[in-house]
């Protein structure tokens, strides 16, 4: 099976989703300091709440880019793979005949890179499968059905 | 269609009364006090809380007699069809053949009515926290509700409905007798105790460290009043702690009274209770996992419990009272004993004996402690810094590193026992059509699974890890969302490519 990489594009929509969280952050700190009259106190928060806000926000950054390397996925006409994962590397196997439902799901800053992403419904557990080109999203979708009513039909021959 | 069985509005006669006594009580108890926290003059007070009970009573049973009214029931050809809800009207219809799970409850005021609630399930994951079908009779036409249900499902008729209630608790192949129940209550005692002692312990390290700073001239209200808050919520969980004392032994000897379960055809049934009487009816096909727990104390005492996993149930009916112990198969009996039950009622379910276990103990705790360490470290860091920019003295340092230390040290301790129990345990067998999972550290699982019931498994590795030829497993079952996962920890890589195997494509 031939495992493919995600678009460049998410390796963008994370920085910047990880941007906006960190302009989040620091405009809190920000405004919470302006309103702290007391040079003391303003001290104490901006060392403790600036120190855990600092190693959020270098993690932040960096996460997406190691996470882009390590995320792949691919599929066939008997099971769906996925890997992903940074220091815990995660690879899962789902049969295309466990699938109960698919779903596309776009977000606003998705929608502007146009990206897309799939949700693998089976009975009592989802996955997801993040950010891939919109057109590639709709094909992987209507392959995996072609694929479960094939798997379908075969079950229905094998007890017939 | 047939309607409720007209009981049901007595049956709130009562217990709405006593709910709107406990409403006015709670809502408006601050009327009867004037500003000063002194009773006032209750001949003026005692007409507007008349009033506004009479309303509200008559709110609520006019509100059940619309329920029963517009609810009702019929046993089609094929399919049972019911009809409830008074402002969110619901209309529901459920296949014979699609029936998961039948229940009957009774609480003891239904009881004393005659009346009980019968929630019928499809197994469906999207309805699973709520019953599709909800039918409230009295107990002769429930019986036989539940009997012509079991045979339009594909079971034969309960023993309990053709022998007397003797012959009927002779053939359960579990008994849960008063010696055992005295026992259950023991090692329930001795868990809450033990959990007390150590909240107890936590605590009073803290409220000596709390009271030095209390009293220190330089701590600042904001310090105080987290100080007052963490003494207020440790209080509490110290009174939970001892609540459960009275609530294991009430459990045990009302919750679990004449506890039965037997395989009846190709269903499982289990009835229990005294307060609010249990009758589950599960379908042999519809089991998705079979699991065998045992806490801490459990364990040290060679006991344990066992539950059923079935598709999509899991939560309480609309109405009728709360669901109890939902899929507990066997409340208490020894672990040697589980596997001699199950094969009486379960045989596909025994426990297969372990043929992979951990590879090492010390990934079990590495990520772990990095990860304590660095937040108890964080933590400490920040609070001794901003102590110093506030200029405490040296003895608050002291106070406050002691009790940082010293929950930093139990928390390790807790972590490494746990871990070491978790290498002990952890294994996974997988034999022809069935999936063993041998899993947890302080509260060991044994989980039994068949293959048909895994949709999909997960592999988790670190690169390290993967080159030592290590990693964990979670497997996802066809089950309630809550507990459709099973984990286990620091195994060989190889057994990967045979739970692949194992699952149905």
């Amino acid at each position: 099976m031939e495992m493919k990489q995600l678009d460049r594009g998410a390796l963008r929509l994370w920085f910047i989703r990880n941007a906006l969280v960190c302009f989040l952050l620091l405009a809190s700190l920000a405004v919470t300091l302006f309103f702290i009259d007391d040079a003391k106190i303003r001290l104490v928060v901006a060392l403790s709440v600036g120190g855990v806000e600092f190693f959020a926000i270098a993690l932040l950054l960096i996460y997406p880019y190691w996470k882009y390397q390590l995320y792949s996925y691919g599929y066939d006409e008997k099971r769906i793979v996925i890997e992903c994962g940074v220091i815990f590397r995660r690879k899962i196997v789902i049969p295309i005949c466990q699938i109960q439902d698919l779903h596309r799901f776009e977000g606003p800053i998705m929608m502007l890179f146009r990206l897309s992403g799939v949700e693998i419904s089976t009975a009592g557990s989802n996955f997801h499968l993040a950010c891939l080109k919109k057109e590639g999203a709709d094909a992987m979708i209507d392959e995996l059905e072609r694929f479960l009513e094939a798997r379908v039909e075969e079950a229905k021959n094998e007890a017939i | 269609m047939k309607r409720f069985d007209k009981r049901y509005v007595f049956y709130h006669l009562l217990a709405d009364f006593f709910a709107c006594l406990f409403i006015l009580l709670v809502f408006f108890g601050e009327a009867v006090l004037d500003e000063e926290g002194e009773a006032t003059d209750f001949s003026v007070v005692i007409p507007y809380l008349i009033a506004g009970f009479a309303v509200l009573y008559a709110g609520f049973i006019v509100y059940r007699i619309l329920y029963v009214r517009l609810s009702g029931y019929e046993l089609a050809e094929g399919e049972i069809r019911c009809r409830r809800g008074v402002l969110f009207r619901k209309k529901s219809l459920l296949e014979y053949k699609k029936i998961n799970a039948v229940n009957k409850r009774q609480n003891i005021i239904q009881k004393l009515f005659g009346i009980c609630v019968i929630t019928v399930d499809s197994g469906s994951a999207n309805t699973a926290h709520t019953a599709e079908i909800v039918i409230i009779e009295s107990d002769d036409v429930a019986e036989e509700i539940v009997a012509r249900l079991k045979c339009a499902e594909g079971g034969a008729p309960a023993v309990e409905d053709t022998l007397p209630e003797e012959e009927a608790s002779e053939a359960s192949a579990y008994k849960f007798k008063s010696d055992k129940k005295w026992l259950y209550s023991a090692i329930n005692i001795v868990s809450a105790a033990l959990s007390v002692l150590l909240v107890g312990i936590f605590s009073a390290t803290v409220f000596t460290a709390g009271a030095g700073i209390l009293r220190a001239e330089w701590a600042s209200d904001f310090a105080k009043t987290a100080v007052t808050a963490l003494v207020i919520i440790l209080l509490s969980a110290l009174a939970v702690s001892v609540v459960s004392f009275i609530g294991s032994i009430v459990n045990s000897f009302v919750g679990f009274y004449n506890f039965r379960v037997c395989r009846v055809g190709s269903s499982v049934d289990i009835s229990y209770g005294l307060l609010v009487l249990h009758h589950n009816t599960f379908s042999y096909d519809r089991i998705r996992a079979v699991k065998i727990k045992q806490g801490l104390i459990k364990r040290l005492f060679g006991y344990a419990e066992i539950q059923l996993e079935v598709i999509g149930y899991g939560g309480e009916a609309e109405s009728g009272g709360g669901s109890g112990e939902v899929g507990i198969l066997v409340p208490f009996c020894k672990l040697l004993e589980a596997e001699k039950i199950l094969g009486e009622i379960l045989p596909d379910y025994t426990p297969a004996p372990r043929s992979g276990t951990a590879r090492a103990l010390f990934p079990f705790i590495s990520w772990v402690y990095l990860f304590v360490c660095s937040a108890f470290a964080l933590a400490a860091g920040i609070t001794l810094a901003d102590m110093a920019i506030l200029g405490a003295p040296s003895v608050a340092f002291a106070i406050v590193g002691l009790v940082m230390g010293s929950a930093l040290l139990a928390t390790l301790l807790v972590i490494l026992a746990s871990a070491a129990l978790n290498y002990k345990t952890s294994g996974i067998s997988v034999s022809g059509e069935k999936i063993t999972v041998y899993s947890g550290g302080l509260f060991k699982c044994i989980t039994v699974l068949p293959t048909s019931a895994l949709s999909s498994v997960e592999e988790v590795s670190t690169p390290r890890r993967k080159r030592r030829g290590i990693s964990s497993y979670v497997l996802h079952l066809r089950a309630r969302s809550t507990t459709n996962e099973v984990r286990v920890e620091m195994q060989d890589s190889s057994a990967f490519e045979e739970l692949i195997s194992a699952m149905k494509y």
